[in-house]
């Protein structure tokens, strides 16, 4: 009897598969951009996370040593030293390209982290200087946990914001990265394309 | 058929990688997670279906915490039985994903004898301890040693999964050799003997507990979070019966799986009943690869802990 190999293997996987390939982050992020701009071109970007309830209060717990519902300066410095320095490793689940060039993120800035509703909520600044000129630039952005811990959604309300753009023809979408696609392939990030060129006079 | 293969080769890494997963932000990132694997291609269906589930679980997710709140304020019996509804599909969904100790769980019923109601109850020992390890863990650490979520994530977790797949690697190792001395020699004697039928050996409930122990072991960090959050509006009781709903609904998935493979293997082995001696042949073979599955991810994740 000839045994019919390409089905065994489609059992095969479909077991495996059903094992790997899905649903299993255990923190929920909302995250929103704000592209700022200076009068050389983009200075950076702004970053805000809103953190699901359940991973908020494990912060909340940790963090709000008074009880107050409201984090301190000190409480903020040790939220960032303890549940914020070490995404440093993971580049902060951002994915940056200037002109299709991936773009090192070194360091973030102006971290602070708030309690909204029962979230904590962080922001921060990532410094990426791109300077505008009479053609059109092309910056991306994606927020994702390649380790599939994190789950990062986009901002239902405002998932894009423009700051001191006023000088600059700008334009931005969001759209599926396919050729990035993470997870064995199985998730695709969105990220943000935003078209920059200067004003003509 | 090379790119099928492939395929299943980066699902069974994916799925030892998702055993038990570190948290970002508390946990360093290992050097190889830096590098970037060409991914497969996946078929769109998969895709979509996935950022379906994801979506679905955001939602249950932020439903569990806002109804836990309002319970928590204003016991409706109402509230609490949806509550429950909700906790039993989050806990079904949250297992379908890496993790959990499915691939070691397929392994092991692969390599071992199983009845499909055994495979029933292998998954449900496994979402049980793995939630009431959770509980232990929490209980411990918030009640007894006054530590934080962030301390957990630290060094106790590295301590407890370097166990677990200690144990896995140490139950790969005994499956292994129980097969090759025991399963196959004893095989090669009978077909000596000629027209001997082998029996398979049934695993009584009592045995399943052992290796659902060494898979569950390590705290389920979905029920961790519920618990978590649980103590923090001041509801633990909630928190445990939550995460006790959420494991039967795990228990459902993992069950699932175990039949599936049962069956599975079951058709492997039926279509080629025709020739006499493959059957057995083949059956040790499979037995074999579960346990060789085994030992191989238990020490490929046991390394990966102590690295």
């Amino acid at each position: 009897m000839r045994i019919n190999i390409k089905k065994l293997l489609f059992c095969y996987f479909f077991l495996i598969a059903q094992t790997s390939a899905s649903a299993h982050p255990h923190v929920f992020i909302e995250n929103s951009f704000t592209f700022v701009f200076n009068d050389r071109g983009l200075s950076g970007i702004h970053i805000n996370w809103i953190l699901d309830e359940m991973f908020s209060a494990t912060i909340i717990m940790d963090y709000d040593w008074n009880k107050n519902a409201f984090f301190e300066d000190s409480e903020i410095q040790a939220v960032k030293q303890g549940a914020f320095t070490n995404l440093k490793n993971y580049n902060y689940f951002l994915h940056i390209n200037i002109d299709y060039v991936n773009f090192n993120i070194t360091y973030a800035t102006d971290f602070r982290a708030e309690i909204v509703n029962n979230r904590v909520v962080y922001s921060f600044f990532i410094p990426v200087n791109v300077q505008a000129v009479s053609t059109v630039k092309i910056i991306s952005a994606g927020c994702y946990d390649e380790t599939y811990f994190c789950d990062i959604s986009y901002s239902k309300v405002y998932p894009v914001r423009l700051k001191n753009n006023s000088r600059y023809d700008c334009s931005w979408e969001i759209v599926d990265d396919k050729k990035n696609a993470y997870w064995g392939g199985f998730i695709i990030p969105k990220i943000v394309i935003l078209k920059l060129r200067k004003k003509n006079d | 058929m090379t790119k099928l293969m492939f395929f299943i080769i980066i699902c069974i890494s994916l799925g030892s990688l998702g055993f038990a997963q570190d948290n970002p932000f508390f946990s360093e990132a290992a050097s190889e997670k830096e590098e970037r694997v060409s991914s497969p291609e996946v078929p769109g269906f998969f895709q979509s279906l996935l950022y379906e589930i994801n979506n679905l679980q955001r939602e249950l997710n932020t439903a569990l915490s806002e109804l836990s709140r309002q319970i928590n304020q204003k016991k409706d019996f109402g509230l609490f039985l949806l509550l429950m509804a909700i906790a039993l599909i989050y806990g079904l969904i949250h297992a379908l994903g890496p993790g959990h100790g499915k691939i070691i769980m397929i392994s092991y019923t692969l390599s071992n004898p199983m009845k499909p109601k055994q495979g029933i109850w292998l998954g449900a020992f496994i979402a049980v301890i793995h939630t009431l390890s959770a509980i232990f863990l929490v209980s411990i650490l918030f009640f007894l040693l006054a530590r934080t979520y962030s301390d957990y994530s630290q060094e106790p977790k590295r301590i407890i999964s370097l166990v677990s797949y200690g144990l896995i690697s140490a139950m790969g190792m005994f499956l292994l050799m129980k097969t090759i001395f025991i399963d196959v020699l004893q095989l090669k004697k009978r077909n000596d003997n000629s027209n001997v039928k082998v029996t398979s050996k049934q695993n009584c409930m009592r045995d399943l507990m052992m290796p659902a122990f060494f898979i569950g072991v390590v705290p389920c960090e979905g029920a961790i979070l519920v618990l978590i959050f649980s103590i923090s509006i001041n509801a633990y009781w909630l928190g445990i019966v939550l995460a006790l709903v959420m494991s039967l609904g795990m228990a459902m998935t993992i069950s699932i799986m175990g039949i599936a493979t049962i069956y599975s293997k079951k058709g492997v082995l039926k279509l080629i009943a025709a020739r006499a001696g493959a059957v057995k042949i083949i059956s040790s073979i499979i037995q074999i690869a579960g346990a060789v599955v085994i030992l191989c991810f238990g020490l490929l994740l046991f390394c990966s802990r102590l690295l």
